[in-house]
This record gives structure tokens, sequence and C-alpha cells, in this order.
């Protein structure tokens, strides 16, 4: 608290006044869950008894579920497929749109317009488009000649690999918009110099552009990872995380044991997992980002 | 002629920025472009270094005509303003990045680093980032890296515009001396014509798109061909007082009637005039001097010299520089002979 006074000094009224909505927010939706989910990670809870201490019970069982483990690798195919395909798709985009070529507005908006769209509503109309006997995907296969067309959503091999399209679908935009703003934030001036140092293109892009543009980088693969491992809603309306699991990924697997099985401290004991995951992952970034990326300062 | 200017003109979309400027610089010349901004000269610079487009007329480096080339091509290294070096290598990677652009080997490339780091002074620096530089160190690792390469024809653009004023003397007194130990060809933008006087050995002024005079630094300051020279060149700068031919001379603005020097082109009576004056042959001993008195505004008392600004009688206030000490008076009279003198028409061309 003093330290709280001496930052904001006498306009600590109007300083509280103003946080006050954030604050309350944070603490009912964000701080309180969390630390509750914690604490409810060590019990058995059905939501209609009082719940039960049980220790690391809950975590003893995860460790020897196998769905759990399929879930887990699942989560990581989803999140090494979509991350790297997104910012490397986000980056040719940017790098295509940013050399000012015609119609560059309209491009623009066609990428990022995925990602402000209803990801429901997508979901849904790319369940239609995979739909393995009326969908548009499999009639265009079939137009060009592939006789077995796969079942997608209804198959254990290409129900991940649907969902991870549209994924990647979704959030190329999104990664390309901002690779667009650290692009233009590169001096040109740096051009002016390496052209006159004989750098070709490739080069230019090798050992100015890239180099130049690693805080967006950092930055983009931070959020991606985050919100790869975060993926809900499209397995949620695109195969409910069929066929026999070939599409459970952690978020869709704590809400199963939530609210579908109604095992609050078995899924809460997940959640910690996903939360030391990210955490950790995170971590590991900030720590190694000294050596990758380029502040222009 | 080592450089050479023919026609170039350069324009974006319908508006002509640069209309036709003819220029030759000999090798191993100092050549300064000099102008207020957008004068074009920063333009004119990036299309010898070919970073900017020719639109018309031919730029030739070496008897080489280099309109078609790649800025690497024509042999130009160009030390930036903002220095430009890459914030993600040290120094030593930023002078070596063109040679190894260019296919140098490893030997020959720390050769010429360590040559270029002991003429600039920085052998211990080349293991630091451009962020851990002064603005000094900057622009001396910026110049090592145009150094390395050995271009025919070194390009400076405002080199010293970002260090303060101190820096700024002492890097440029290093230009002048680098230019005197490498010998080769420089050119240089500024807008500041102290840079320009002590630097070059040709001043191409600039205004608007147009070369307004070329030629060496004392040529233009004493020979300027029209106002604009004669009051871009000198600190403070020239007199121009607004003056009606008369039959033996000319009326000054304020009534004084003075003798003008001997001009080969007539002047018709009545006709405007400006004469142009410095302040410093305002305080001529001479007994042909002519004398002038206003009263003071203002004195600028700087120890070794001091500066009068007196009354304009309507036009701009009259500068007169005093080196010798006197006391403080209400009036200053000011005493100049007809050959520091200068005579401009109305439109500011000179009248010799």
């Amino acid at each position: 608290m003093k330290k709280i006074r001496r930052i904001f000094g006498k306009d600590i009224g109007a300083a509280l006044f103003f946080l006050m909505p954030a604050l309350i927010l944070f603490t009912v939706f964000t701080a309180i869950p969390v630390v509750a989910a914690f604490f409810i990670s060590f019990t058995h809870w059905d939501l209609f008894r009082p719940p039960t201490w049980v220790g690391l019970d809950n975590y003893t069982r995860l460790l020897h579920d196998p769905i759990f483990g399929k879930v887990m690798k699942n989560t990581a195919i989803f999140v090494l497929a979509t991350v790297p395909l997104q910012m490397g798709l986000g980056l040719l985009a940017a790098l295509a749109l940013n050399r000012g070529i015609r119609g560059q507005t309209f491009f623009r908006v066609a990428y990022f317009l995925p990602a402000v769209t209803s990801t429901i509503a997508a979901a849904l109309v790319w369940s239609w488009l995979f739909n393995s006997n009326y969908g548009l995907i499999n009639a265009g296969l079939s137009m060009i000649g592939v006789d077995n067309v796969p079942k997608w959503l209804a198959s254990t091999k290409w129900a991940m690999p649907a969902v991870i399209i549209v994924s990647v679908w979704q959030n190329v935009g999104y990664a390309m918009v901002l690779f667009l703003a650290g692009l233009q934030n590169i001096r040109a001036d740096l051009y002016d110099a390496a052209a006159l140092d004989n750098a070709s293109g490739w080069s230019r892009l090798w050992h100015i552009t890239l180099p130049m543009l690693s805080p967006t980088t950092f930055f983009v693969l931070v959020i991606s990872i985050i919100g790869s491992f975060q993926v809900f809603e499209l397995v949620f309306i695109m195969t409910e995380a069929g066929p026999a699991n070939a599409t459970n990924t952690l978020v869709y697997y704590i809400y199963q044991n939530g609210f579908q099985f109604y095992q609050m401290g078995y899924a809460s004991a997940a959640a910690m997992i996903l939360f030391a995951i990210v955490l950790l992952i995170t971590m590991v970034q900030y720590t190694t980002q000294n050596r990758w990326v380029h502040y222009d300062t | 002629m080592f450089v050479t200017l023919k026609d170039v003109r350069k324009s974006y979309g319908n508006l002509e920025v640069l209309h036709g400027v003819n220029l030759e610089i000999e090798q191993g010349e100092f050549c300064v472009f000099v102008g207020p901004s957008g004068c074009g000269k920063s333009t004119l610079m990036r299309m010898i270094a070919g970073l900017e487009e020719i639109s018309g007329g031919e730029i030739a480096i070496d008897s080489q005509v280099v309109n078609e080339m790649e800025p690497a091509e024509r042999g130009v290294a160009m030390v930036f303003q903002t220095y430009a070096l890459y914030p993600h290598m040290d120094v030593r990677k930023n002078m070596a990045f063109g040679l190894r652009m260019t296919g140098h080997s490893r030997a020959e490339i720390d050769q010429r680093i360590a040559q270029a780091a002991s003429i600039l002074q920085i052998e211990e620096l080349l293991d630091r980032k451009p962020a851990n530089l002064s603005g000094g160190q900057r622009q001396r690792v910026a110049i090592g890296r145009a150094i390395v390469r050995d271009p025919k024809v070194f390009l400076f653009d405002e080199p010293l515009s970002n260090l303060d004023a101190e820096l700024r003397v002492t890097m440029r007194a290093e230009i002048s001396q680098l230019h005197k130990r490498l010998s080769n060809t420089m050119i240089y933008v500024t807008h500041d014509q102290t840079e320009a006087m002590t630097l070059a050995d040709k001043i191409v002024v600039l205004r608007d798109g147009h070369i307004e005079q070329t030629g060496a630094p004392l040529e233009l300051y004493d020979d300027p061909d029209n106002m604009f020279v004669a009051g871009f060149l000198g600190s403070p700068r020239m007199n121009f007082i607004p003056a009606v031919v008369t039959g033996s001379g000319a009326r000054l603005i304020c009534g004084t009637d003075i003798d003008l020097p001997e001009l080969s082109t007539k002047l018709t009576q009545g006709q405007k005039v400006f004469v142009g004056i410095r302040p410093e042959d305002m305080d001529e001993e001479s007994p042909q001097a002519q004398t002038l008195t206003r009263s003071v505004i203002m004195l600028e008392e700087l120890g070794g010299t001091r500066f009068v600004h007196a009354d304009g009688a309507g036009a701009e206030p009259l500068l007169v520089e005093q080196r010798k000490r006197s006391a403080e008076a209400p009036t200053v009279t000011a005493r100049f002979t007809t050959d520091r003198m200068r005579v401009f028409l109305e439109n500011g061309a000179r009248v010799r």
C-alpha cells in the first residue's frame, strides 16, 4: 500500500477509481477462478456434493489415464503443426503484401477476415465443406481425379489434419497483420545501406528483414503457442473430440471432465498441467530470446 | 572528369524536383552540395548512389554511364545521416557485410577492417553493437564501413547533422583529414554553409532543383553570381541594402548617397538595385572608405569580435562587424570601400 501510494501520490483515489472496472473483472473472472481451480485440483467434486480433499490423487490418475496421454499427444501435434504453418504462411503473406502489389488492401482484408469471423460460424461452415459425402472439398478432390477421398471429420486419420487446416486458415491473417506492422517498422535506410553493400534480395531478407523482424516474430510465436494450446471451439463444433478421441485436445478434455462427467477436481488438475506447460514454454522463450531477438535501438 | 552529371532530372509523377543538373567533378575532388532543405541536394546524391531512379539525363562515374547499374556496381560507398548501421551486427560485422556480399576472402576482410579501424581509431569498438556506441562513434563506424569498400567515390549525406555542435566541429576536421589521407573523390551533402566552406574543394549551391553556382569556396564567397549564393555563404550573412541608381552612384534606402564600384553593365538612372556588403567589410580603415551612420539596435559582444545591429531604415537591420574594441555608442558608423561592394539587380542577379 505504501508503494502504491508512492506511485500514485495523492491521486490514489482517482487512480483506483479508474482501475476499478478492470480490477473487478480480473479478480472475479480470472484471479479467483485460477486460485480456486488450484485448490479444487486436490479434491473430488461433482458440483452437487461438497468437495472432498484427496491430495495428489487427481494428478496420479492423470498420469495413468490413457485418454489423457492421447490428449497430450494430440495437443502436441496440433501445436507443432499449427504454429509453424500459421507463422510461416503469415510471414509469406506479409512479405508479399509489403512489396506494394496491386490490390493490397483487398488481400489484406481477405486474409484478415477469418481472424475476425466467429469461430463457431466458421467451424460450422468448414464442417459442411469437409462433409465426406456432400462436402465441397471432396467434390473438388473427386473432380481432379482423387479416387479414395478421405472421410475427413469421420476418419481417425484425417480429422486432426482437418481441424489443423481450419485453425491455420483462421490464424494466418492475424499473424500476417502483426508481421506487416513489424515489416513497416524496419528502417528504410538499412535497405539503402544493404543495397550499397551488394546484398541480393535473399541476403536482404536473411540478413536484414528477418533479424529486424525478430521482435515481432517472438511476439507472434508466444501468442500463437498459447493460442494453439487453448484450441477448443473448433474441436467442440467440428468433431466433439472424435472420432475415438482422435481430435481430443487439452482444453476440450478439461471441459469434458468438468462439465460432462462432473469431475471438477480431475478437470482442474488437467487445467493446472496446461497452465504449467504454457508457463514453462513461455519462460523458456523469454530466457532464450536474447539469442535471436534483436531490438533496434 | 571523374564524375559527370549531364542534364540530370528527377520527377515524382508530374512534379519535377531536379530540373536538369550539369556538373563535373574531378578525381580526388571534395565536392559539397549545399542548399536549404528541399533544394534537391540529397535526392541528387541518392541518384548518384543508385538509390533513386534517374528520370532524365545521364550520370557517369569513372567514364562509365551508371544510370542502369545497381548501387553496389557503381563503386560508391555512402555514409548516411542516420548512420544506417545494422543494429543486430557488431561493428566488425557491420564493416564486413559489404565485403562478404562481394565475396572477399576472410583474410582480406580482416585486413581491410583492421586498416580502417586503425585509421578511424575504433579498434576497441569492433566487438560492440551499434546500440552501445555514442553518436560520434556510430558515425565513425559508418565511415569505416565506407572505407573498407575502397570506393571510387565516397558519398556523405549530411553525416554530421545528428551530432552535437562540439562533436560536429571535431568530426568535420577528421573528415577533411581523411580526404587528404585517402584522396578518393568525395561528394558531401549539407545544409550547413560552414561545413561547405571548410571542407570543399568545390561547392555546388543548389536551390529549388537548380544549381545556382559552382566553384571553389572563396570564389563563391568573393564573387557570387546572385543574391542567393551571396546570402547563403557567410555567417552572419551579407547585408543587402535597397538602393536606387543615381547619376553618380546610388542612393541608399536611408537617403545616403554612395559611390558604386566600376561595373561593365550600365545601370540606368532610377533603377532599383541591392548593394551587398558583408558585415566584416563594414569597418574598413581605408581613406577611400565611404561612411554610413545608423542608430544601434543591439550589440552582440563575442570578445574577439562584435556584431552591431543597426537600424535598417525600413529594410532589414544592418549588421556591422567590429574587431576593434570601442566604447558603446548610440550610433554606429559603417565604413566600406567600393571594392568589397557587390551590386545585385532587383531579381537577385549579380551586376559585375
